[in-house]
């Protein structure tokens, strides 16, 4: 290590020092870290460790995932916009079946997937639940008219 | 226990929705209506293949849980799309 590492002059000269800094100093590296101005921290690297397959499938998953919750609120928009200049009392249970069978379990994955109160087996439960209610409501609906 | 009630209410849900595609698509036969038609297809899509794809797919095939959510997510836009573009016509 050449130089003093605590008098950093630039981004770039940090990051340099970080990348040839030896294991020995290697506490010292992380307190000097610390109070770096957000300018220097641009040229480290960023890293975000992915679980449960291969990133470019989890990054694709979780596009189509909001993609989904966007399509499935303004569907249910639309029907409740068709109720809204209708009055049609289908269209409404219409809506209300659309609402439980598709935003609804998007809201509660997006949701309860962040919180690590509820476990995973009531949040499979409640999905589940509010999609075969929603499919009831639609079936009723079909089948009436 | 909580796992056994999940995997009752998935299988009812995927024989309800196949139900309602049914009778869906009964209905656009019978009428030519084109939105019973995305019905039917948009009610596939979100309630009877994710039921395949984590029944049945996952298991035989070994699909990472990336890639069985990036399938269920791909078939609930197509369903989705399917059912949205009625409202323009």
């Amino acid at each position: 290590m050449s130089g003093p590492i605590n008098t950093p002059t630039s981004g770039l000269e940090a990051a340099r020092r970080v990348a040839t800094v030896d294991n020995s100093i290697g506490s010292g590296v992380a307190t000097w870290i610390g109070p770096l101005e957000p300018s220097m921290l641009v040229s480290l690297p960023l890293q975000v460790d992915v679980e449960g397959g291969s990133t470019p499938v989890v990054l694709a998953a979780v596009v189509t995932f909001f993609v989904a919750t966007v399509l499935a609120v303004l569907v249910t928009y639309r029907f409740v916009e068709g109720y809204r200049r209708t009055r049609a009392r289908p269209i409404l249970l219409l809506a209300v079946g659309m609402f439980l069978l598709a935003p609804a379990p998007m809201f509660v994955r997006l949701l309860a997937g962040n919180l690590e109160a509820v476990p995973l087996a009531a949040q499979l439960l409640l999905t589940t639940l509010s999609e075969l209610c929603g499919l009831l409501v639609i079936l009723y609906v079909v089948y009436t008219t | 226990m909580l796992e056994s009630i999940t995997a009752l209410a998935s299988a009812l849900t995927a024989v309800v929705g196949l139900f309602v595609a049914h009778l869906a698509y009964r209905g656009y036969r019978r009428n030519d209506s084109q939105t019973m038609r995305a019905l039917a297809v948009g009610i596939v899509c979100i309630a009877v293949i994710p039921y395949l794809i984590l029944y049945l797919f996952d298991p035989v095939l070994g699909l990472t849980d990336a890639q069985s959510l990036l399938a269920i997510t791909l078939f609930h836009t197509a369903g989705l799309l399917a059912i949205y573009r009625t409202f323009d016509r």
